[in-house]
């Protein structure tokens, strides 16, 4: 399908599940072997240098976030996983795991040894029935193999895994509602400071890592950082990256492509075009909260320093195509109103506010909207974006922002016609 | 020390600080709505915005930590408009029911609109609010109204530690929803509400704040005298609350302060004296009270008295039985629980009440609760135990014969048997001496007798106590490590081991404890004895026990010197509450004066009392509240509630606290101290003294009260003299071990959660909750009688029967029953014998 160099992929075979032999043939649990001759300040600085960003959606450089943490601290720390893959759009972690799910495991262990956590949790997306069995076999095959448990490899090194299935709210995504989450809380965020890093699950020092970017780690390990930085073309942002396609494209897929291809090769080669023949209008290039491209954007690399420079944000790379018959309110009504029912209702810019722009949105897409209105949208915005207490509010801003700064002319034809133009 | 700027202003503070701390010391106001300064911060409303010099978003002043060099700016145009936009935010389906809110006049959203210049309503949404929740008893909760502060939230769990509210559902469904089984009903969710969502039924539609007047006093429903406002309409109290900040529980109050007043206002009020039941003048009453006492002078003459009356009423009483009637025949319910430990702490001590302030079992590292349910008969103590166990990580030890709630939140829970609790404190003294943890230094300051501390520990034998109180090595161990490992330890023990056959004992073997793990000395921690009962440790310093004279001053030892004071010569001898009984059956005495109690109810054999006291020649009593035992009586005097009299209560940790009168009395009812000084006067032929002279001489005389005295705002008080014991002046004790018999089935009397003492139980709010008095059961008790939930079963003990209604708990083991004392119907206490709140019964469906 594609001659991109395929790395989490690469043992990708269609309705299968990649064995522990099959990955331990592709060089599988090297990665660990390497790592384990090193220290874990070795590791951190590997990772650092290899220039992996977070692949969870807000794009941070994994290694820095590791050197928050304090690995000499005695007493109890913990690795998470973050596999609540709940963004809409998204739903490249879960291809993963069906495809070769031992390399979250083998990037797990070696993110434990190097953080000195050795208590890891994978905090799995409630619908992914499928998911767990295949991490829980995953799990059990590298115990018996001496990847996991105690003494790997006679190393001295032990670490232990543990599954856990989240109770399904998107907020829950959030890494520290998702602390709370995995103690039996109510999935709020937390007050920031203090960071998890210095006092997470339990109170104690917690790293939080996305399934992919974990995945990411054994080949780094494996292969260095050389052979990683040339996967793409950006210095800014290496290695490959999971793209899953959706909405109006002819396929939606997902694909293993280097960051910095093109939308435009995004949207022709691995999209097939719109359905129907119809033209590209807009895409969400990172799930829903990341603000829309356009066709004005086609030629703009999919990384994530030129989507901020354009506006938008590369975040978990599920991309949702819209074609030309696509009215953009009622899709940022549907999506505002996604959001607005996944606030956990603490602060009010979110409870409240959010319900506000729905509120608006209504009104406009159902013809009864004034100038007034898309005055008190633009309005609600800036009031929302930076007040609310965690990231949900601001994210759910991006879209919304995006509708007032692309299609503003689309917005006051529902206003001039008193109806939705497109019907 | 960390330096910042604030408004153009250079502020100090101490790390850890936040913005809105530093910002306070300089007197700086930054508008808050969800703030709320006794719990952890929230940050949900953002109201409290505030601008930082390089930061590109603003932050909230309430969680964000002052940094070094810091610039806040807290007023702008900017700021003006965000917050303004917030608070339209909140109006998104706020009803703006205001004329008929509760909160209307004091409502803090109200408030923020006005200081916001929020003048209108812009934002709408579906209004996606849950109903109103109305089946939860005494409080209402209307979520349209709510703002999600979740102060009530906060304050239920931090503060209170029952973490029965919780955020139920999400987004602007969102709303607080309660575990009933958890709530404890003490209205701090209502009070901290800052709008019309917590609603004190009881006071709905009553009162509107403005009308209402505020006086500040005391609550005298128990020992820990939380400070409060009495707030009364047209001569009646309508609310009790308490402020934060200005108050010594700083605000908190339990269902008796906050609900239970409004006992104050049944009709079984006594409102005139009687006369052979029938209405009399005052003159009337006093003259042929004062004339029968008088007649039956001496041995024939006897006296009990109550916890609830204040410490001058107390004094008076045992003087006007001393002097003006030549009697020593006085004693109080303090002689089944109370008194018995302070005798032995005295002895061994020195110790009167508590060795430290309440506050101070907050600071301790390690606590021991042992033999009472603090949650139940002090909560102010529970609070200060939530605040030392979830906010400084001390560690709890809970002994309990029954598992309530703090058993679920300690670190070791030792569950011991009915009878065991000397040999579970021994125990536990012997571990930590034998690790070593001892702390050594106070002993041997202290201690004078070291050599015998040592042997008596010594001789304890640990597998005895292990098979004697049911609780394994390992617990005890760990519970030794905890209390023998900690910098310092606070140990509260109460009822459930005061008032058991155990008391003197297990008293002992506590003080003990306490030396071994150096609970009193320090400025954290301490031995803190609690007593349910108001004003019990008034009670107790007022002398009115035939063994003690004011300031628990040996009777014989002190006689000449009160003789001297008194220009009068003192009685021998005299009875205590068992030889009044006795007396009053073989009809040695005569006459009987009930002040502010009730045998029939209160206490042990209570039907062995009722069948005395229908037998005595003269029985007068003085009272609040007309009940079967004013109808027993020749006179009745109608006494003064403590909202409508002046005097002075004790708290168990030795405040002397002023009460202030917040209504006048009922009907012709007088102060119990203006009736008291009435007779003295008509007795003695000597001038009624005044409440001043009583307390000036009680003050004299007693040599416990010390000039240390404090204000807080409004709120005037005095502490006694400080624990100090000199050098070699503490002597431990050899405590009896007694293994207990095996029982079938015994019985635990103690305090119901709901009421306090036999009043509250004509509370119409408190009887939402137990309304009789119910038998707590373990399933597999029930089970066996073939009961559920409701059933009635009749108890047979040493001294009596009773028949009332079970509930299946969780909290009973299998073989022990639980009953609340309080009810007169139930009247457990016919059951229970004299010096014995646990007792073998046979169970038999009724």
């Amino acid at each position: 399908m594609t001659d991109y160099t395929q790395v989490l992929f690469k043992n990708r075979r269609p309705g299968e599940t990649a064995s522990l032999e099959t990955y331990e043939k592709t060089g599988g649990y090297e990665g660990l072997r390497i790592a384990l001759q090193k220290t874990p300040g070795e590791i951190c600085a590997q990772v650092k240098y290899s220039g992996l960003r977070g692949r969870g959606g807000a794009g941070f450089p994994t290694g820095v976030k590791w050197s928050f943490f304090p690995a000499d601290q005695p007493g109890e720390k913990y690795l998470v996983c973050n596999g609540d893959e709940m963004e809409p759009g998204t739903y490249k972690d879960r291809q993963l795991l069906l495809a070769d799910p031992h390399q979250l495991i083998e990037g797990m262990v070696i993110a434990a040894y190097a953080l000195q956590a050795p208590v890891g949790y994978i905090f799995l997306r409630y619908a992914y029935e499928d998911c767990s069995q295949v991490i829980e076999r995953a799990i059990a095959e590298a115990e018996a193999a001496g990847y996991l448990g105690k003494d790997i490899l006679g190393s001295g090194f032990s670490c232990e895994l543990h599954l856990h299935r989240s109770a399904g709210r998107y907020i829950l995504g959030e890494e520290t509602a998702l602390i709370n989450g995995l103690e039996g809380r109510r999935p709020n965020p937390r007050s920031k400071p203090p960071f998890p890093a210095q006092r997470g699950l339990f109170g104690r020092p917690t790293n939080v890592n996305n399934i992919e970017t974990l995945a990411n780690v054994p080949h780094i390990m494996r292969n260095g950082n050389a052979w990683y930085q040339q996967l793409s073309a950006p210095e800014s942002s290496p290695g490959t990256k999971l793209f899953g396609l959706s909405g109006h494209f002819n396929r939606t897929e997902c694909f293993e492509l280097p960051l910095g291809v093109t939308l435009r090769e995004v949207v022709q080669e691995y999209g097939g075009g719109l359905r129907n023949g119809k033209r590209f209008k807009a895409c969400l290039p990172g799930g829903a909260s990341s603000p829309y491209m356009t066709a004005e954007h086609l030629d703009v690399a999919m990384d994530f320093n030129a989507l901020e420079e354009i506006g938008s944000r590369l975040g978990t790379a599920g991309v949702t195509a819209f074609d030309e018959d696509t009215c953009m309110v009622a899709v940022t009504r549907n999506i505002n109103r996604f959001f607005a029912r996944e606030s956990c209702g603490w602060c009010t810019p979110c409870r409240d506010g959010l319900q506000t722009i729905s509120w608006l949105l209504d009104k406009i897409e159902n013809g009864q909207g004034t100038e007034d209105d898309l005055t008190m949208l633009h309005d609600q915005v800036r009031n929302i974006n930076g007040r609310s207490f965690c990231a949900l509010a601001e994210g759910a801003m991006g879209p919304v922002e995006a509708l007032l700064r692309l299609f503003e002319d689309e917005i006051k034809e529902h206003i001039r016609k008193g109806k939705c133009p497109f019907g | 020390m960390i330096n910042l700027k604030i408004d153009g202003k250079e502020v100090q503070i101490a790390p850890g600080a936040t913005i809105l701390d530093a910002a306070e010391t300089v007197g700086i106001k930054i508008p808050t709505l969800c703030y709320l300064k006794k719990v952890s911060p929230t940050g949900a409303c953002r109201v409290c915005a505030v601008e930082i010099a390089g930061a590109d978003k603003t932050m909230t002043a309430c969680n964000t930590l002052a940094i070094e060099g810091m610039d806040v700016t807290t007023q702008s145009e900017k700021l003006t408009k965000i917050r303004r936009q917030i608070v339209e935010l909140l109006l998104v389906n706020h009803p703006l029911d205001c004329p008929v809110c509760d909160a209307g006049g004091e409502c803090d959203l109200q408030d923020i609109c006005y200081s916001q210049d929020v003048t209108r309503q812009p934002f709408e949404a579906d209004d996606v609010n849950a109903a109103t929740i109305d089946k939860w008893p005494l409080i209402q909760q209307v979520p349209n109204r709510c703002v999600m502060c979740e102060k009530c939230v906060k304050v239920c769990h931090e503060l209170i530690g029952s973490s029965a509210l919780f955020v139920n559902e999400k987004g602007d469904r969102a709303f607080i929803d309660k575990d009933l089984d958890k709530c404890e009903f003490c209205g701090n969710c209502v009070q901290v509400c800052p709008t019309g969502t917590m609603i004190s039924k009881p006071f709905k539609f009553k009162a509107r704040p403005w009308e209402l007047r505020k006086t500040p006093s005391v609550c005298t429903l128990c020992p820990a005298q939380c400070q409060v406002d009495m707030q009364s309409k047209q001569g009646k109290i309508m609310r009790v609350t308490s402020e934060d900040g200005t108050t010594i529980n700083d605000g908190n109050l339990c269902i008796g302060g906050f609900f239970a007043h409004d006992y104050l206002a049944s009709d079984q009020r006594l409102t005139t004296p009687l006369v052979n039941k029938a209405p009399a003048s005052w003159e009337d009453a006093l003259a042929l009270t004062a004339d029968e006492l008088a007649k039956a002078e001496g041995q024939a003459v006897a006296g009990l008295t109550s916890p609830r009356l204040t410490n001058e009423e107390n004094y008076l009483f045992q003087k006007l039985f001393r002097v003006g009637l030549g009697s020593n025949n006085i004693d109080s319910e303090a002689r089944f629980g109370a008194l018995r430990a302070a005798k032995v702490l005295q002895e061994q001590l020195k110790l009167a009440g508590a060795s430290n302030h309440l506050d101070r079992i907050g600071s301790a590292d390690a606590l021991l609760v042992f033999g009472t349910d603090p949650s139940s008969e002090v909560p102010a103590v529970d609070w200060q135990i939530q605040l030392a166990h979830r906010k400084n990580d001390a560690k709890l030890v809970f002994a309990n014969l029954r598992k309530v709630k703090l058993a679920n939140q300690s670190e070791t829970f030792l569950q011991y048997k009915v009878g065991s609790e000397a040999y579970l404190a021994g125990a536990l003294a012997k571990l930590i001496v034998d690790k070593g943890q001892a702390n050594n230094d106070y002993l041997q300051q202290f201690v004078g007798n070291l050599d015998e501390l040592n042997s008596t520990l010594a001789g304890i034998d640990l597998d005895a106590a292990i098979a004697a109180t049911g609780v394994s090595k390992e617990l005890l161990e760990e519970a030794a490590d905890y209390l023998g490992s900690a910098a310092s330890v606070a140990i509260v023990f109460g009822r459930d081991l005061t008032a058991s056959t155990q008391a003197e004992a297990g008293v002992a073997a506590l003080a003990n404890l306490a030396l071994v793990c150096g609970a009193m000395g320090g400025d954290k921690g301490g031995l803190f004895p609690i007593d349910e009962k108001g004003n019990m440790q008034g009670l107790l310093d007022a002398g009115t026990c035939p063994e003690f004279l004011p300031g628990l001053q040996p009777y014989a030892a002190a006689t000449e010197k009160f003789a001297t004071a008194w220009h009068a010569e003192l009685p021998q001898g005299g009875l205590d509450a068992a030889g009044i009984l006795a007396g009053i059956e073989s009809g040695s005495i005569k006459a009987l004066y009930l002040a502010g109690t009730n045998p029939l109810v209160d206490f042990p054999e209570s039907a062995r009392w009722r069948k005395a006291l229908t037998k005595v020649n003269f029985l007068v009593v003085q009272d609040i509240m007309s009940n079967d035992l004013t109808a027993l009586a020749n006179v009745v005097l109608p006494g003064a509630a403590t909202t409508e009299k002046r005097g002075s209560v004790t708290s168990l940790d030795n405040r002397v606290n002023n009460l202030r009168i917040a209504v006048d009395p009922a009907g012709e009812a007088r102060p119990d101290l203006a009736i008291i000084a009435d007779l003295f006067a008509q007795i003695t032929g000597k001038p009624a003294p005044s409440d001043t002279v009583v307390r000036q001489e009680m003050f004299e005389l007693g040599g416990v009260y010390s000039d240390v005295c404090q204000m807080l705002e409004q709120r005037p008080f005095c502490w006694k003299d400080a624990y100090a014991p000199a050098n070699q002046s503490l002597t431990a004790a050899q405590p009896e071990l007694k293994t207990a018999p095996a029982a079938d089935l015994q019985l635990l009397i103690g305090k119901s959660r709901f009421q306090f003492g036999s009043s509250t139980t004509l509370s119409k709010a408190t009887a939402e909750l137990e309304a009789e008095g119910v038998i707590e059961i373990s399933a597999d008790d029930a089970a066996k009688l073939g009961l559920a939930d409701g059933g009635r079963v009749t108890l047979t003990g040493p001294a009596g029967s009773a028949t009332g209604p079970i509930k299946v708990s969780e909290q009973q083991p299998a073989g022990l029953l639980f009953a609340p004392y309080n009810y007169a119907k139930l009247n457990i206490q016919q059951v229970a014998a004299t010096g014995s709140n646990s007792v073998t019964v046979k169970a038999a469906k009724a």
